[in-house]
């Protein structure tokens, strides 16, 4: 102490102290991993991130409604043709 | 010619048919999940089993296509393209969209060669070459590239893949439906769905074919 010329009242003892060692190579314990739905959610962990394609983040959202489209228009075509059927067929009954 | 009830879908189309069908609506549902459209099973679960049943019908389809080739009954899907067909497949689509609301028959009788409508056996061939390879293709090219296995990074982006899975999943929901419908045109749903179940169904059959399973398949014949 008088080398670092710092004053020095002659007294010493022992202090405590805390070390960290990533012993499990920093992997969480099982009960504090994460779920799939943590990123694949529409409010993910990663919905920042620029990723080209993630299912579950509901992204393609274009896409999704072309194709719902089509299967309402499916089932429009559907229901359409079998209310004519009914329709003409009880036409012809009578 | 002479109508007669014959044995027309042998007991492996049936299981193949069945099989093939539940796999598809648990594939719908649990890729439904997986897309994120629905949060009924836990996402870990539907990728599971949508990945285990994805293979089992990988594995069926494998039996159907040696089934198919082996017994000879590709034929039924293969396109004949003589001017009587494509007549038939005019006019089976304009009793569709017009003779049905006048009270027609179906113009189409099945026959030995061809136990599928000619508009059926059309969309089961797109479905067989387009739609379905589509799907497995692309499926397992995500898979392996989920896993690590393969990189396409260079030759097609991983939205690509998923985007070619996702509008062939589509195109056979579409299908799905139309092919139910379709089950409640003519007499009734229950004479389009028994063949499906029992195998019998009625055939337009050529003296020559008769004598033909009288000599040699008489267990597919007289089945009423």
């Amino acid at each position: 102490m008088s080398k670092a010329g710092k004053p020095y009242s002659g007294e010493f003892g022992f202090v405590d102290t805390y070390m960290y060692w990533p012993t499990t190579h920093m992997v969480a314990s099982k009960d504090k991993t994460l779920e799939c739905e943590e990123c694949h959610a529409k409010e993910g962990r990663l919905k920042d991130l620029e990723i080209p394609y993630m299912p579950g983040t509901g992204k393609t959202k274009s896409l999704d409604l072309l194709l719902i489209l089509a299967v309402l228009a499916t089932l429009a075509g559907v229901f359409g043709h079998a209310v004519i059927r009914t329709v003409t067929g009880l036409a012809r009954k009578k | 010619m002479a109508i007669h009830t014959i044995r027309v879908f042998p007991i492996f189309e049936r299981i193949w048919h069945w099989g093939q069908a539940l796999s598809i609506f648990i594939l719908i549902f649990t890729g439904l999940a997986v897309h994120g459209t629905h949060n009924l099973i836990p996402y870990g679960l539907a990728v599971t089993v949508h990945t285990i049943v994805a293979l089992a019908l990988l594995v069926l389809w494998a039996f159907a296509t040696f089934w198919l080739l082996t017994t000879g009954e590709i034929s039924h899907f293969v396109p004949t393209m003589t001017a009587q067909c494509r007549r038939n497949l005019f006019s089976v689509a304009r009793y569709y969209a017009f003779g049905i609301f006048k009270g027609e028959h179906h113009p189409y009788q099945k026959t030995m060669l061809r136990k599928h409508n000619p508009l059926q056996g059309v969309t089961y061939l797109l479905l067989k070459i387009i739609v379905f390879p589509a799907i497995w293709i692309s499926g397992i090219a995500y898979l392996l590239f989920s896993i690590g296995l393969v990189d396409f990074s260079g030759v097609i982006s991983h939205g690509l893949i998923a985007t070619i899975h996702i509008v062939a999943a589509f195109i056979i929901v579409i299908f799905v439906y139309l092919h139910v419908y379709l089950l409640t045109t003519g007499h009734s749903f229950k004479e389009h769905l028994m063949p499906m179940i029992n195998g019998k169904d009625k055939v337009d059959l050529t003296k020559e074919q008769y004598d033909y399973l009288v000599s040699n398949e008489p267990n597919k014949l007289n089945l009423d």
